[in-house]
């Protein structure tokens, strides 16, 4: 009576058991690690999304706000507001943001830069600031 | 037949491996977090009440998002053209123009909420949350853009002050569908408190379109619907008043819990070494100045929580905690130790419920870490 389960059955399982798990490992480390880090500032004025940046590459952006312009730099991977033409400077008193969800308003000429990523979920991070 | 019973060995074999593997991946995902595809958040920003508003909605779907954005931001634009004392068209701006004629005007249901709950406030607080004070915030011109502020002439500021009335003033008439204001009272500007009403709004108004969860953030002033990421609850840290970009600790909010702060770090400026912020003592007329740098309250409405954290701010660190302590909200107080609120020596004063939900930490914590 021939057996139902042969050395060559155990080495096809473990070719199929190995492709699978290697095929769902990929996907389960593709969905856990491929998550790139803060990589570009928007910037919006109003309603108007006016620019996104790579975070990458150094900028300067001179932005048209409610009350006049505001110059946003990017450098070394960092954002700060400069010349910003309001009465109180918070938004240059604020300095540099270079972390997801951090942002700068500079809230007289109604414009704010915010740093985003490629992810749409965090769930290290916080979902607001009481301020 | 053999044969048969064989193959079909090997093809469950083969079946169950691969529905462990797969299995392995789903299990993997829901225990480490890494999300349903089909749920995300949306977040959308923009300019409300001068400062930004930001409306995160965790769904699936956009459309729904979109429209709750749209929603939010038109709710909190009507609220604004209420409020605004700067805008002539305002009903606020109306009733301060009629003020001391001593005749009976009908208010917005709006208006009505938002001016009973002031008035209640500032009887608890035995005056220290004055919604009368339009004519001084105006005279400090913290509001008023693009001017810069600056320190008024200390006549002008003692004159007010001393020919103020306050809100003893206002009379609610009809369970507070109408108002009468008498001659010396002064102007109404209830834009602080107004911000807390208008989360409070906006959350009624995305429960009204069936959204599940949603977080709004009105400058810092904060209401949630539902849970956050992973069906946590949404996580709130209350800024540091030093430190830019780190926190005090972090509240797991949930919904019906509403937060607000104030501090001295949002509008001010600083000359001859000394910070002038634009959270003013209604006894001086001038920034409180007793070490106060910023107020935190929990409470069940925004405006509640908006008006008690100015309340506190005001009162100081003792009087302020022990006033929370007997409403029996949740209330943080942080002070400069040693007087000096630019020396960076900080201390807290917390009620005894709000260190159940969140521990201080006054060196601060990264908002964003790396």
């Amino acid at each position: 009576m021939p057996k139902l389960f042969t050395f060559a059955d155990l080495l096809l399982l473990l070719a199929v058991g190995g492709s699978s798990f290697a095929f769902y490992g990929f996907r389960f480390w593709q969905d856990r690690f491929n998550q790139t880090g803060p990589t570009q500032v928007v910037i919006q004025a109003g309603k108007r999304i006016v620019a996104q940046l790579d975070l990458s590459q150094d900028t300067t952006l001179s932005v048209k706000g409610a009350l006049g312009d505001v110059t946003v730099v990017v450098s070394g991977g960092r954002v700060r507001f400069v010349n910003a033409h309001c009465p109180l400077k918070i938004c240059e008193k604020t300095g540099e943001i270079n972390h997801k969800g951090e942002i700068i308003v500079c809230a007289p000429n109604q414009v704010l830069a915010k740093i985003v990523d490629s992810t749409s979920e965090d769930s290290g991070t916080l979902d607001g600031v009481s301020r | 037949m053999n044969v048969t019973a064989r193959w079909i060995t090997r093809l469950i074999l083969i079946l169950v491996l691969v529905l462990i593997a797969a299995g392995i991946r789903v299990l993997g995902k829901r225990f480490l977090h890494t999300g349903d595809r089909s749920v995300v958040s949306y977040v959308f920003d923009s300019f409300a009440m001068g400062t930004v508003l930001t409306v995160k909605v965790r769904t699936a779907d956009k459309t729904l998002a979109e429209k709750a954005a749209k929603l939010a931001s038109a709710e909190m634009h009507r609220i604004h053209k209420i409020f605004d004392p700067y805008d002539p068209e305002s009903e606020i701006s109306y009733l301060n123009r009629i003020r001391g004629s001593d005749s009976v005007i009908s208010v917005s249901p709006d208006m009505a909420r938002v001016l009973g709950e002031a008035l209640h406030i500032r009887k608890l607080s035995r005056g220290t949350f004055e919604p009368t004070l339009g004519e001084l915030i105006q005279l400090w011109g913290f509001n008023d853009q693009p001017r810069r502020p600056r320190i008024p002439d200390t006549l002008r500021i003692a004159a007010l002050v001393d020919s103020l009335s306050g809100a003893e003033g206002i009379e609610l008439i009809d369970e507070g569908i109408s108002v009468r204001i008498a001659p010396g009272t002064g102007a109404l500007d209830v834009g602080g408190i107004a911000k807390g009403y208008g989360v409070d709004r906006v959350v009624a108004v995305l429960a009204g379109i069936r959204i599940k969860n949603a977080l709004v953030n009105l400058g810092g002033e904060i209401g949630v619907l539902g849970v956050g990421s992973n069906g946590r609850s949404w996580r709130i840290g209350v800024q540091h008043p030093r430190k830019n970009s780190y926190h005090l600790g972090v509240i797991d909010q949930v919904e019906g819990m509403f937060v607000a702060t104030s501090g001295d770090y949002e509008r001010f400026f600083l000359e001859k070494g000394r910070r002038y912020h634009h959270i003013l003592d209604p006894t001086t007329g001038y920034p409180t100045s007793r070490g106060t740098v910023s107020a935190t309250v929990i409470a069940s409405s925004c405006l509640v929580a908006d008006a008690l954290a100015t309340s506190a701010f005001v009162m100081g660190p003792g009087e302020g905690i022990r006033f929370l302590d007997s409403l029996g909200v949740h209330g943080l107080v942080v002070y400069a130790a040693d007087g000096d609120t630019e020396s960076g020596n900080l201390a807290y004063s917390a009620t005894r419920n709000f260190l159940r939900i969140m521990e201080p930490d006054l060196d601060g914590l990264p908002i964003n870490p790396p």
